[in-house]
């Protein structure tokens, strides 16, 4: 057997050395602008590298200017959240618009220099809502609207009051129409509306996040948005009327979107600044070049020119954190070897997990996951089964490299030569990624999978094999869900039999009434398995779920339905101008952390 | 004459029509439509969720998609006869009208595409014609090996190269009036609004582009040139004792130049395609970057309008080229 040096140094000479040139101009792509926002709260700002201390009165005025997404700017296919669910459309709407509920600030750490956030959506608070509900018994949410809740003053609207008549509208659409409503649709019973500022929202069966997925998801839940306007389809894609912290001004595609402050805001006065320009440049270089001008105050940056993004600004404040894009090696189970579990194990036992965190550019010291699992590496939620192995339990040993043992498994499969796959993906994930899928397939090649790498066409690639549509001798090695808000979305969404758009084939949905199905080598036949998820998702007690959802973890680490990879980890970079940067993971920048953000430029 | 032009001009109508009906049938062979990125871009639990669903909320469906083969014939007559009345449809997903967003985007990738080919024009001819009038000396040889550099340097390695280098331009001592005209402002302004900044948006990526077509132009005026320089009118130029400038520039340039001319009508075509990697370096919202965009979402019916928009951009240039050619060489007209 090869020694790890050994394959990781010729992995590097033969492949990296060529690509590290063209690095520059790659675009860290739609899945790293899922991995959403990090920061710190504001007992300890950053300037300039350095821990400062707390931050000074806010300063009112002044227009941010920055790339929307980072390197993974982009057009938003349309101004409307409930019928688009594009990260590019759901990352604009947090600005103008509200939803229910909202996330606060998690925890940060001090690292290298850096400051890094961890995932985590415990802790919500009342955006359109004057609070967080109350629900003993899991079921029953009484929402109170705020008193001084706002639509923006912009015809038809101008400026009226939000009624409970207005959410209730928003919801119905959105269970109506959005192609995410299947949560929704599956969970909640009945919207009542009791005055204009109350409304009842009542569950079917309880659902232990709730709060996340149904009333504070920024990821394609239900927006607050008028029904002049929401009923108009010829319009809501092009204009945005919310109640949110910024007013929509204007949308120059490829150019920019632009946002005045809302001085109506429920929370005046912020936001701070005055405006808000989100460039829709995504050019790595053109970006860097405007942040080391000072054109720009800051922008989310790729984790895989960390060391460079550092050293060219090193006045910059940086920020970092996990990994909270999350994917692998998936499979179609139609097809041999891999509807065998045993090659499934061995996959996972051949990669080199810390190994290739080690080897790409990233901020170590934040600690990507180093072996992460079938869950996004949550705080409260995940467990490391490769430095926390006592805690994980015996089949740890599945995310632990193991080339002899995966060996094995692979001849009691019956293997016993190379197994020559292709690993089929797509090059808008961008040069972060791409290095990762490099190094999964070189780690792997030691234990005989042998993998070429297939990078297609992005919308030819969703269409086949990100829905289960993967040919025999091939797997698909990619980014699935972007910034999922809780675990249960990926269970649910990538996993479950009966979601359409399970990541594995035969494609397809099954019936939730024909479930489990009995010898069925996919997650349908896995009947502990499907039970266990549906038992986390009627768990109300949150340290009961998060035990449930740590053993969905264990017996997923067995069943290997995906072969999860690495997680790297993100990056942020701020001028040191900017100040009072709370930020939080996801796609809800605009009302959780910009609205909180101020520029105190020097003359 | 005049038969000519009426020929040249009414070959203009199927080419173009011919055009657009491979362009919708190319389409479908695209794998996925609009529906498949929305059914993959849903992320929670959605078992009531069908691409069939999905087409009816977005109000579409396999006549408009172009499922079937009869229905892309009919897709395609009823695209072209909107065309004819102005209307080039709408996205699917935003519904916003694609006539009126190229009717933005059509300015910038023409003058783009119209300075690039100033640069271009610039670099090239000067040197080719100096390079075959000082054939084999040192000023020959040097200028060759700047076109095969010019030719060898992609367009987008040069634009990546720019910011990396411009980026730094604070630590080179120069005063800031300076920098601001080597850091391309962050967003596009259309010339009309602020012909300044729109100015120092566009030198750079025009300069760069004009400087990859440059290198093919000035080996073709070159070669022409030397050509032109042993013709037997050249010869008895020379023999009346005039002058070398009035030989170069009063009886070579002017044939030398025909064929230039030629290639030039053909590099439209690659002006308008080499655009789209520099708009997306340059972030100028031109056509390459709607096309790009369109095809990535699935947006049929903007990438026809774009793909239409630069066919009859390369078929009316080549028109052009050739009426002016017939008018340069009266041996086309009469052939």
């Amino acid at each position: 057997m090869a020694t790890d040096s050994d394959y990781w140094s010729r992995f590097w000479r033969t492949r990296l050395s060529r690509r590290r040139l063209l690095q520059t101009s790659a675009v860290t792509a739609a899945g790293l602008a899922a991995a959403g926002v990090v920061g710190c709260g504001s007992d300890n700002e950053k300037t300039g590298g350095q821990t400062s201390t707390a931050v000074s009165s806010p300063k009112a005025g002044g227009t941010f200017h920055g790339p929307l997404v980072g390197l993974s700017t982009g057009n938003p296919p349309s101004l409307d959240p409930e019928r688009q669910l594009s990260f590019l459309a759901q990352i604009p709407a947090a600005f103008h618009y509200s939803r229910l509920l909202k996330f606060a600030p998690g925890k940060f750490t001090d690292v290298d220099g850096a400051t890094s956030v961890q995932i985590d959506f415990s802790n919500v608070e009342g955006d359109a809502c004057a609070g967080v509900p109350e629900a003993p018994d899991g079921m029953t949410f009484n929402f109170k609207l705020r008193d001084n809740l706002k639509f923006h003053n912009i015809a038809p609207v101008n400026g009226r009051a939000v009624t409970a008549d207005d959410v209730k509208h928003s919801i119905d659409i959105f269970a109506a129409e959005s192609p995410n409503r299947g949560n929704w649709l599956a969970q909640v019973d009945t919207v009542t509306v009791v005055d204009p500022k109350t409304f009842t929202i009542k569950l079917k069966k309880p659902f232990g996040p709730a709060f996340q997925v149904l009333f504070a998801n920024n990821d394609g839940g239900p927006w607050v948005i008028p029904a002049e306007l929401l009923d108009n389809k010829d319009q809501v894609g092009k204009q945005a009327i919310g109640s949110g912290p910024w007013i929509f001004d204007s949308w120059e595609p490829n150019v920019v979107i632009r946002w005045k402050k809302n001085p109506e805001y429920y929370d005046a006065p912020k936001p701070y600044m005055d405006g808000f320009e989100g460039s829709l440049i995504s050019d790595p270089e053109q970006i860097l070049a405007n942040l080391k001008n000072g054109t720009f105050d800051g922008s989310l940056w790729s984790a895989d020119l960390w060391t460079r993004g550092r050293s060219e600004l090193p006045q910059g404040q940086w920020f970092t954190g996990p990994e909270h894009v999350w994917g692998g090696a998936y499979f179609n189970f139609a097809n041999p070897p891999f509807n065998d579990k045993r090659v499934r194990q061995a996959l996972s036992m051949a990669i080199d997990r810390p190994g290739i965190l080690g080897a790409l550019d990233q901020p170590k010291a934040t600690g990507g996951g180093s072996g992460i699992t079938h869950v996004s590496q949550y705080e409260k939620f995940w467990i490391d089964p490769i430095k926390d192995e006592s805690t994980f339990g015996p089949n740890a040993k599945y995310f632990k490299r193991d080339v002899a043992e995966a060996k094995k498994l692979l001849e009691a499969a019956g293997y016993t030569g190379d197994i020559n796959l292709t690993a089929n993906s797509s090059n808008v994930y961008g040069a972060g990624f791409g290095k990762q899928m490099e190094a999964f397939a070189a780690s792997a090649g030691e234990a005989g999978f042998k993998m070429n790498l297939n990078l297609g066409e992005y919308g030819g690639y969703l269409a086949t094999t990100f829905l289960g549509d993967i040919p025999p001798d091939a797997i698909g090695l990619a980014p699935l869900q972007g910034s999922p808000i809780d675990p249960h979305n990926i269970f649910f969404s990538v996993f479950h039999p009966s979601s359409g758009r399970h990541n594995w084939g035969p494609k397809g949905a099954v019936p939730a009434a024909d479930l489990p199905k009995a010898n069925d080598p996919t997650p349908a036949g896995d009947a502990d398995l499907l039970a266990l998820w549906t038992k986390q998702a009627q768990e109300i007690d949150p340290d009961k779920r998060a035990d449930l959802i740590k053993d969905v973890q264990r017996m997923m680490a067995e069943s290997m339905w995906l072969v999860p990879w690495t997680g790297v980890s993100t990056a942020y970079v701020y001028q040191p101008w900017v100040k009072n940067i709370k930020l939080i993971r996801g796609y809800g920048f605009g009302a959780e952390t910009a609205v909180n953000m101020f520029l105190d430029k020097p003359a | 004459m005049r038969q000519y032009f009426i020929r040249r001009a009414l070959l203009i109508i199927p080419t173009v029509l011919g055009v657009t009906l491979l362009i919708t049938l190319l389409l479908q062979i695209l794998q996925g439509d609009i529906a498949d990125q929305i059914f993959a871009e849903s992320a929670t639990f959605n078992q009531e969720l069908t691409k069939e669903k999905i087409k009816d909320d977005l109000g579409i469906n396999d006549k408009v998609l172009g499922s079937h083969f009869l229905g892309i014939f009919k897709q395609w007559g009823e695209w072209v006869g909107g065309v004819a009345h102005g209307d080039f449809g709408e996205y699917f997903r935003s519904r916003k009208s694609v006539g009126g967003e190229l009717k933005n985007r059509i300015p910038v990738t023409l003058e783009l595409s119209g300075l690039a080919l100033f640069f271009s024009l610039v670099i090239a001819l000067p040197i080719g014609v100096i390079s075959a009038i000082r054939q084999d000396t040192l000023v020959d040889h040097t200028a060759r090996s700047f076109s095969i550099f010019m030719l060898a340097l992609p367009s987008f390695w040069l634009g990546t190269m720019y910011f990396v280098i411009v980026g730094n331009w604070r630590g080179w001592g120069l005063p800031q009036s300076v920098g601001d005209w080597l850091l391309p402002p962050s967003q596009y302004k259309d010339f009309w609004v602020d012909p300044e900044a729109n100015i120092r948006q566009m030198w750079a990526p025009a300069a760069i582009l004009g400087f990859a077509l440059a290198g093919s132009v000035m080996r073709l005026t070159r070669s022409q040139m030397l050509e032109v320089l042993r013709q037997d009118y050249v010869r008895t130029a020379w023999s009346k004792g005039l002058r070398e400038r009035t030989v170069v520039v009063r009886h070579a340039i002017k044939n030398a130049f025909i064929p230039v001319f030629s290639l030039i009508g053909v590099q439209i075509a690659i002006l308008v395609s080499g655009s789209v990697v520099l708009e997306r370096i340059f972030g100028l919202p031109g056509l390459g970057l709607m096309l790009i965009e369109a095809v990535s979402q699935r947006e049929y019916v903007a990438v026809q309008g774009v793909l239409l928009v630069v066919a009859v951009l390369v078929v009316f240039t080549n028109f052009v080229v050739d009426m002016v050619y017939s008018l340069l060489d009266p041996r086309i007209r009469y052939a």
